[in-house]
């Protein structure tokens, strides 16, 4: 199959890489399976601790703070952006939250599981997944007993991280409850806690069988059981799709993928290939159909100006913006596209596009610092290769005139608000 | 500065609103886009025409919609405390019988629902009882989306909500109809197919709100997005459209914000949809939410259940008190959450997902009471669940129907049977109940005196005498220098040529007289007095004449605003001028002389823009007039006391500071004595703000026929009643009144537990009834007033504080 300069353009920006002319028309030459094998096995940034962790004058919210920061520079940075991609992903989906878990390390832990099994086995993320302490707390398994079950957990592995609504019972989420009881967390050690005493050993009927269940065997079971399994692969591929490509996807296409993710036992690597190789992945529909999330929004904003998180500062515009990590709005995670489109939300993305324009300025590296000696026509197009963004010719109007009007008017001093100004076209925000 | 042009299409429509008395809605918006705040905004109305536009009309209904998200529990909310089975089946977590706000013998509400309470005995809380679905569904998401969509139709409705679909029907879209106050996506419930809510950030300053030319320049191009860019993504177009909207957001909401506020998120929120509605910009539904209620874990511990629903009572309590009363009886606020919890709490001290709840809905017109009944707690649905005994789309078919207008059975896709939830229509006159008042202090900005109302001679009103029993109405907003969003004037008021003994009430045109009066005047006299004057939706002030014919003079010498401006700090009384005693003497026909305000009498001699006085007049040869301003300006027309030959004239003066830290004093006819005592300053540095409140009569010796005796101080009162705070008031403004006095004197009111100061609040003649605005520090929260011989009937009406 052979690739175009637009299709590896297109997978490139999709699976989180800075599109260069260069990288562009490098992996141009190969063709498309052997363009994402190299995509998917592209080695990991190592996981690298902030300095601040290691200094006993850092607060905890100064920590997090250079996690985040951390976090946003890798996704920036790292020779495997896909990994960073579904890191981010599986922070969307397994969701807990700095807001209710408190504690920086079990938030620290998680990511970093999301991270280590980002595009490796489902089922081994799951069962991780399950066991952190984070998750333990946000959905209150830590306080599951066999003297009064309770639902959170057992109801949102099924509806939310699994399987979806319709495929199971309230007879399941009672029961999956009980088999969940006893895993905790030590207050003591700060980590996962299994409490034989408070497990209900008891027979419970679960998906139409009884026996004995154990927490891990529900997930075990879900996972591997022949229709359990397909029901997963096939909710998994549409969410997958959905953050790739665009919403609702093509039937053809979910079921090559979902059947490919079930019949690899739930490789998601297998499942991101499968999907990558579809020529839906390539139609109009798809390379149309994103919109930048903040995160992407903000990475793509790292790599043009090649500045750090620590001096752009996302962390201050990301909740405005609709999705400040550590912090998902609610069990269900981000939602995509339309989500990220409303009044307040644009008004976060002007906030950070502002904020990049004193940050560069602040440090001497405005691209924009000498426009005077340059026509409006050379301008746009020095914003369009810095941005790496194709401004359509009615933008192109848009911005040129801009430039004009500061010209003759009596504030040619903000011609550089043409970097903020470019930062806000809609080509720039969809991704 | 540029004139440059904020419109699009939507706000557009705020401005081609009908052009009544020379004012435009652009004018306004344009003022509020410059961002100058609301002082520049008056600037730019022309003087003396009718207030802002009103772009809804006088009937519709505004809704306050509050999400509690994650299934708040309706069992620990209207708690059925009368019920074993209650305490039997959740006994780790249910509400003890005696932290019961008790309603009945069988249900009363949790113990953080204090303000919910006061209002559900003050008949303004409908608690729908067993709301939810015969067919509950227990995930979050589904259940929410459920109530959200609110549809009951056959062929399903994808990707809007009830009130998205009430968007779509009106006749008169506008971008600012729905608020959704937060980030990131627009709920579904407010999401049409074809129209949507916008979102608007809790804090200011957000793209938009710049004030300066370049900026403009920068969002012109913003704008141009909408109309030329022309990319190939379905999402650029939406991208375009919610930029160029918040650029319009931005600058019409920009005065929304305060200058300072100290309360959380959530408080922040309720505050923001109140001051919203009072902008007047539009808006009929508010939406805020709160978060956190899936309380498997812990329900009554730190995050709990109590905690969220405490900050849901003040949020409300809030919002009511930031409302300005003439928008209360056109607002209702309304809760929702996607469920309730399961009789049975688990062994987390929680409990777990459930299906039918409670909701609430509050406000002046609400048909207040239990509806519908309480769910059996024994006969449940399966896995423990109580059983929904009505819907949740009737609650929204009354809604619909009672509140905010439309074809509900269209926008439900099914007919409902509806609830009474609602006792009369938006806009109805409350019976009964008062409305409630501000908690929020105001600060004051002096104005150079203008006349707005003069019945002699037709200013402002008709040129005659108002009759007995008449009430007439002076536009007030945007008038004179009083911007849009100022909550109260300052009015000097002048009853003058009475026919018969009678008195004067000035209160917010729109809402029930009080009992309470700013002048009292006998036959052929002439009496003045301060008067803060609160202002509603209208803009407007009524003055009610009791009996015989009076003229009525205003002259409008400052405004209270919740913008930045002057604050004020009260002082113990202290004499500036006694013209009887030394130089220069008493002021002759036409003269004038200046007085030095600042660095006197403890007043500081920086930071002030203005002084409150009390001025009298005493021993003048004929009748005339006293006008205080600004040294350095021209003189007002406008006068602070009117007088005849002989008679003692005090009245409290509110005077800004003019050149060289002087204010200046001109009597207009024959010769006159003049005594100012300073008894406050305002500036930037002040200490407090004003509150002003409904006015409320703390004292009337007459009911009890036990006048107050020369010689002889007594203490009055303050803190606690009429709506002050227990602590935390630092000075009482009062209308005092002396009548029936049996000898000539004065009173005197200061802070008690001070010594009393040798300066007076009013003074009288044998027989004279006598009103002064009086603005006195607290001390211990009391005031002390002293007559100083002979004996006289007082009435205090408490108008407001300063916190």
């Amino acid at each position: 199959m052979p690739t175009t300069v637009i299709q590896v353009r297109h997978l490139l920006r999709r699976t989180g890489y800075q599109a260069t002319p260069t990288l562009v028309g490098e992996l141009s030459t190969l063709d498309l399976p052997a363009l994402v094998e190299w995509i998917l096995n592209a080695p990991a940034a190592l996981e690298v601790d902030p300095v601040e962790f290691s200094d006993p004058g850092k607060s905890d919210w100064e920590k997090q703070v250079a996690f985040i920061q951390q976090w946003y520079d890798r996704m920036a940075t790292s020779s495997s952006p896909l990994v960073e991609k579904m890191t981010l992903f599986w922070h969307g989906h397994f969701v807990s939250s700095a807001e209710k878990v408190g504690h920086l390390a079990w938030m620290v832990s998680q990511i970093r599981l999301y991270r280590q099994h980002a595009i490796g086995d489902f089922k081994v993320l799951t069962q991780a997944m399950a066991l952190e302490p984070a998750m333990l707390e946000y959905l209150d398994n830590s306080s599951n007993t066999k003297y009064g079950a309770q639902q959170n957990f057992a109801r949102e592995l099924m509806e939310l991280f699994t399987m979806g609504v319709g495929n199971y019972t309230e007879t399941d989420v009672d029961e999956v409850a009980r088999a969940w009881t006893g895993h905790g967390v030590d207050w003591d050690l700060m980590t996962y806690k299994y409490r034989e005493a408070r497990h209900d050993t008891g027979l419970k009927t679960i998906f139409g069988t009884e026996k004995r269940w154990t927490g891990p065997e529900v997930i075990d079971t879900i996972l591997t059981r022949a229709d359990k399994r397909d029901v997963v692969a096939t909710f998994i591929s549409k969410k997958l799709w959905g953050f790739f490509a665009h919403s609702n996807p093509p039937p053809a296409a979910l079921q090559a993928i979902a059947a490919a993710f079930s019949a690899s036992s739930l490789d998601i690597k297998t499942l991101l290939r499968t999907m990558f190789l579809r020529p839906e992945f390539y139609s109009d529909t798809a390379k149309n159909g994103m919109v930048r999330n903040p995160a992407e929004y903000v990475t793509a904003v790292l790599r043009a100006t090649q500045m750090t998180a620590a001096e752009l500062h996302p962390e201050w515009n990301d909740d405005n913006m609709g999705m400040r990590l550590l912090y998902p709005p609610n069990v269900a995670g981000w939602k995509t596209n339309g989500y990220f489109i409303s009044t307040s939300a644009m008004a976060g993305r002007g906030d950070f596009a502002q904020q990049v324009h004193w940050a560069l300025n602040k440090a001497g590296k405005h691209p924009l610092v000498d426009s005077t000696k340059q026509t409006p026509a050379a301008l746009v197009a020095l914003m369009a290769s810095y941005l790496e963004v194709s401004f359509s010719p009615g933008t192109t109007t848009v911005l040129t005139n801009f430039i004009t009007r500061t010209r003759t008017g009596q504030h040619k001093w903000t011609e550089p608000m043409l970097l903020p100004l470019a930062m806000l076209t809609p080509e720039f925000s969809v991704a | 500065m540029l004139p440059f042009d904020i419109s699009t299409s939507n706000a557009l429509k705020h401005l081609t609103a009908p052009d009544v008395g020379g004012v435009s809605r652009r004018r306004f918006l344009q003022a509020i886009a410059a961002g100058a705040g609301a002082t520049a905004a008056a600037s730019l109305l022309p003087g003396g025409v009718a207030e802002a536009l009103s772009p809804i009309g006088e009937r519709d209904g505004i809704l306050l919609i509050v999400m509690l998200g994650g299934g708040n529990d309706g069992l620990n909310t209207v708690v059925p405390y009368g019920n074993g089975a209650y305490y039997s089946k959740r006994p780790q977590i249910a509400i003890p019988q005696n932290q019961v706000l008790v309603i009945n013998s069988d249900v009363g509400l949790s113990p953080s629902l204090t303000f919910v309470k006061e209002r559900y005995d003050a008949g303004q809380v409908a608690l729908v009882q067993g709301v939810g679905t015969a067919s509950p569904d227990f995930s979050h998401f589904t259940s929410m989306a459920n109530w959200m969509t609110g549809w009951g139709g056959t062929s399903p409705q994808l990707g809007n909500g009830w009130l998205g679909r009430w968007l779509d029907s009106l006749t008169s879209p506008d971008l600012l109809r729905a608020i959704h106050i937060g980030y990131g996506g627009i709920p579904l419930h407010l999401v049409g197919a074809g129209t949507r809510a916008v979102s608007l950030d809790p804090y200011p300053g957000g793209l938009g709100s710049g004030q300066q030319a370049y900026n403009q320049n920068f969002y012109s191009a913003i704008r141009e997005f909408k109309t030329t860019s022309n990319s190939s993504s379905i999402w650029t177009s939406p991208l375009a459209s919610a930029l160029s909207d918040q650029l319009d957001v931005a600058a019409t909401t920009a005065p929304v914000y305060p200058a300072s506020f100290d309360g959380d998120r959530t408080a922040r929120e309720f505050m923001i949809a109140a001051r919203l509605i009072n902008a007047n910009i539009g808006t009929r539904v508010v939406s805020v939410s709160i978060g956190g209620f899936d309380h498997h874990d812990s329900q009554n511990g730190n995050d709990g259940q109590l905690e969220l629903l405490k900050k849901l009572d003040d949020g409300l309590r809030l919002f009511w008190a930031t409302l300005d009363p003439q928008w209360q009886p056109r607002t209702a606020a309304m809760t929702f959450s996607e469920f309730g919890r399961r009789v049975k709490g688990n062994s987390s001290e929680g409990s777990d997902h459930g299906a039918a709840s409670c909701l609430m809905l509050m406000g002046p017109q609400v048909r207040g009471g239990l509806h519908a009944t309480y769910p059996s707690l024994t006969t449940l649905l399966p896995h423990d669940q109580l059983a929904a005994s009505v819907d949740y789309r009737q609650v929204y078919t009354s809604v619909i129907d009672r509140w905010l207008g439309g074809d509900s059975q269209a926008l439900l896709g099914k007919n409902y049977e509806p609830l009474s939830l609602f006792a009369r229509t938006p806009g109805d006159v409350v019976p009964g109940v008062p409305p409630i008042v501000s908690t929020s202090p105001a600060t004051i900005i002096a104005l150079s005196p203008t006349r707005v109302l003069d019945t002699r001679h037709g200013v402002g009103a008709p040129a005659h005498a108002v009759g007995p029993g008449t009430t007439i109405e002076v536009a007030l907003r945007g008038v004179a220098g009083v911007p849009p969003l100022a909550s109260a004037v300052l009015m000097n008021v002048t009853v003058t040529q009475p026919t018969s003994a009678g008195y004067v009430t000035v209160w917010p045109t729109g809402i029930a007289m009080p009992t309470a009066s700013n002048l009292n005047a006998m036959p052929g006299q002439t009496v003045p007095n301060l008067v803060i004057a609160k202002l509603g939706a209208s803009g407007k002030a009524s003055f009610f004449n009791s009996s015989g014919s009076s003229h009525l003079i205003a002259d409008v010498v400052g405004y209270l605003t919740s913008e930045a401006g002057g604050r004020l700090t009260t002082i113990s009384p202290a004499r500036l001028l006694d013209s009887r005693v030394g130089l220069p003497g008493a002021i002759g026909p036409g003269g004038s002389m200046e007085l030095a305000v600042l660095g006197v009498g403890g007043v500081p001699a920086a930071g002030v823009t203005s002084v409150v006085l009390n001025v009298t007049v005493t021993e003048p040869t004929s009748a005339a007039y006293l006008t205080v301003w600004p040294a350095g300006e021209p003189r007002p027309e406008a006068s602070s006391l009117n007088y005849v030959a002989r008679q003692t004239v005090p009245n409290l003066v509110m005077a800004k500071v003019g050149a060289g830290g002087k204010i200046a004093l001109f009597n207009s006819a024959g010769r006159t004595n003049v005594i100012v005592d300073v008894v406050g300053w305002i500036g930037p540095l002040g200490q407090s703000g004003v509150v002003p409140v409904a006015p409320l009569r703390l004292l009337d010796t007459r009911a009890t026929n036990a006048p107050l005796i020369g010689g002889r101080a007594v203490d009055l009162r303050i803190s606690g009643l009429g709506g002050v705070p227990s602590t935390g008031a630092t000075a009482a403004v009062l209308n005092v009144t002396v009548t029936q006095p049996s000898r000539a004197g004065y009173l005197t009111v200061w802070p008690a537990g001070e010594v009393r100061p040798t300066t007076s609040n009013l003074n009288f003649v044998e027989g004279q009834t006598v009103p002064n605005l009086v603005v006195s520090k607290l001390g211990a929260g009391k005031v002390s007033m002293f007559l100083d011989a002979g004996s006289g009937h007082v009435l205090v009406d408490l108008v407001g504080y300063c916190a």
